[in-house]
C-alpha cells in the first residue's frame, strides 16, 4: 500500500474531519464548555458582587464615620459651650462676690471709721472736761484760791485760744 | 509557625516536552535505517532521506507502529470510499486525549481552579475576552463552544505531531480544509441570519461604490469570501507541514552516526519551536475565524 499525498484533495478525510469536529463540538460543549463558562461567569459575578458589597459597605461605614464624627464634634462643641458658660457664670459670681465683699468691707470700714470718730469725739470731749477740771484744780492749788467756774472757763478759753 | 504542606510532585510541562523530544534520539538512529529498508523492499530508487520524509509527513491508509501495519477501516457512502487514514486516526486520538484531559482537570468541582484546570481556564478566559468578544460582540457567548473546540482541537492535533508515533493531522490539507469550511459555513450562515438573504447579498457590494465599478468589485468580493477560508487552510497546513519537514530533514541528514548529535540538536531546537508554533497557529486560526465571522455579521466597514 502506497502513501497518500497530503496535498491531494481527499473528500473522505475532509468529511471525517467535519464529522469528528462536530461530534467533539457537541460532546465538549455539552460536558465541558457550558459548565466551564457558566462557572467562570458565576465566579466573575460573585467577585463583582463581592466587590460591589465591599464598596457599598465601605461607603456605608464612611457615612457612619462621618455621622459619628459629626456627633462627636457636636458633643465637643456642646461641652465647650457648657464649660464656657459655667466659667462665665463662675466669673460673674466671683465678680459679684468681690463687689459685695468690697462693699461690705467698705461698709464695715465706714462704720469703724464713724465709730472711731465718735469715740474720738467723746474721748476728746471727756478729755476736755477732765483737762478743764484738772487745770482748774491745779490752778486753784497754784493760786491758792478757788477759782470760780466762770473764771475757770474764761481761763481755759483764753489758754485754748492761745494754744489752738 | 506556619508549616507549608509539601507540594505533591507532578510532572511539569518542561519535563513532558523533554520526554516528547527524547523520542527523536532513538528515532534519529532507527528511522533512516528503517526507511532505507522499506525503500529497498519496495524497490524504489529513492534515498533514505526522502523515505524518512514521506514516512513522517504523509498520510497513509494504515497506521505503522514499530514496523507493524495496523489496517484501518474503510467506509462507503453511495459508492464513494471514505477511508479512515492515519491522520483521521490521529484526529480521533487528539479528540479523545482532549476529552480525557478536560475530564481529568474537572474531575472534582472546584471554585478555585487548580492544576490542569488552570491551563484550560487561562485559555478559555483569554479566548473569550481577547478573541471572541471583541469580534462577535454581544452574541459572543453563543459562539464560545465553537471557538474553544476549534482552538483545542487544532492545538492537540498540532502537538500530536511531536508525540512519539504520532502525526499532526493539521499537516494534512484535507483536515485544515475541513475545519476552514466550517468557518466558511458559519460566515455565510451568520451573514444571512444577521442581515437577511438580500442584505447579505447586498453586502458584497461595498457602500458608496460607483455603479460602473460594481462588475469589477463584485467578483473580487465573491472571491474574497472564499479566499479567507482558503488562507486559513493553507496557513495552518503549511506551518505544520513546514515544521515537521524541517525536523524530518534534520533527522534525514543522518547518514553516519558522526552527524547524529548535530542533527538531533537541530531537530530538538525545531521541536521546541514547534511547541510554540502549535499554540500560535491554533490561536491564529481561531482569531482569524472570529474576525471573518464578525466581518460577515457586521459588514459596515
Amino acid at each position: 500500500m502506497g502513501l497518500q499525498n497530503i496535498i491531494r484533495l481527499d473528500p473522505g478525510s475532509i468529511l471525517w474531519t467535519i464529522i469528528l469536529f462536530l461530534v467533539l463540538l457537541w460532546v465538549l460543549s455539552k460536558f465541558a464548555w457550558k459548565p466551564i463558562l457558566k462557572a467562570l461567569a458565576d465566579r466573575e459575578a460573585s467577585i463583582k458582587g463581592d466587590l460591589e458589597t465591599a464598596r457599598r459597605e465601605r461607603e456605608e461605614s464612611g457615612h457612619l464615620l462621618r455621622k459619628y464624627e459629626a456627633t462627636v464634634a457636636g458633643a465637643k462643641k456642646e461641652a465647650t459651650r457648657i464649660i464656657q458658660e459655667a466659667q462665665e457664670a463662675a466669673a460673674q459670681v466671683r465678680a459679684e462676690e468681690i463687689v459685695q465683699t468690697k462693699a461690705a468691707a467698705q461698709q464695715m470700714l465706714e462704720r469703724a471709721k464713724a465709730e472711731i470718730t465718735r469715740e474720738e469725739e467723746s474721748a476728746r470731749k471727756r478729755l476736755r472736761e477732765d483737762v478743764a477740771d484738772l487745770t482748774a484744780q491745779a490752778t486753784s492749788r497754784l493760786l491758792g484760791r478757788v477759782i470760780t467756774r466762770e473764771d475757770h472757763e474764761k481761763l481755759i478759753r483764753d489758754s485754748l485760744e492761745e494754744t489752738v | 509557625m506556619i508549616r507549608i504542606p509539601p507540594r505533591r510532585s507532578r510532572p511539569n510541562l518542561l519535563l513532558l516536552a523533554s520526554a516528547l523530544i527524547s523520542y527523536f534520539c532513538p528515532a534519529a538512529f532507527f528511522c533512516p535505517a528503517m526507511a532505507s529498508g522499506t525503500a529497498g523492499h519496495e524497490g524504489g530508487g529513492e534515498s533514505a532521506v526522502v523515505e524518512t520524509l514521506k514516512h513522517d509527513l504523509l498520510d497513509a491508509p494504515d497506521y505503522e507502529i514499530l514496523g507493524f501495519h495496523i489496517p484501518l477501516p474503510e467506509f462507503y457512502i453511495a459508492g464513494y470510499s471514505i477511508r479512515v487514514t492515519k491522520h483521521v486516526l490521529m484526529m480521533f486520538i487528539a479528540a479523545v486525549v482532549l476529552i480525557l484531559l478536560i475530564a481529568t482537570a474537572y474531575r472534582k468541582r472546584q471554585v478555585v481552579p487548580h492544576g490542569l484546570a488552570n491551563f484550560f481556564e487561562v485559555i478559555v478566559v483569554f479566548l473569550r475576552d481577547e478573541v471572541v468578544r471583541p469580534n462577535l460582540g454581544e452574541e459572543s457567548h453563543r459562539f464560545m463552544p465553537y471557538f474553544l473546540t476549534l482552538f483545542f482541537f487544532i492545538l492537540f492535533s498540532n502537538l500530536l505531531g511531536l508525540v512519539p508515533w504520532g502525526a499532526s493531522p493539521t499537516a494534512n490539507i484535507n483536515v485544515t480544509a475541513g475545519l476552514a469550511s466550517l468557518t466558511l459555513l458559519l460566515m455565510i450562515v451568520m451573514g444571512i441570519l444577521r442581515q437577511g438573504p438580500i442584505g447579505y447579498l447586498r453586502s458584497f457590494i461595498p457602500p458608496g461604490v460607483p455603479i460602473f465599478v460594481v462588475p469589477i468589485i463584485l467578483p473580487i468580493e465573491i472571491i474574497g469570501l472564499f479566499v479567507k477560508p482558503f488562507a486559513l487552510t493553507m496557513r495552518l497546513f503549511a506551518n505544520m507541514l513546514g515544521g515537521h519537514a524541517v525536523i524530518a530533514a534534520f533527522l534525514g541528514l543522518i547518514a553516519t552516526p558522526l552527524i547524529a548529535p548535530l542533527s538531533i540538536a537541530g531537530a530538538l531546537a525545531i521541536s521546541l519551536l514547534e511547541i510554540f508554533v502549535a499554540f500560535l497557529q491554533a490561536y491564529i486560526f481561531v482569531i482569524l475565524s472570529a474576525v471573518f465571522i464578525g466581518m460577515s455579521m457586521h459588514p459596515s466597514h
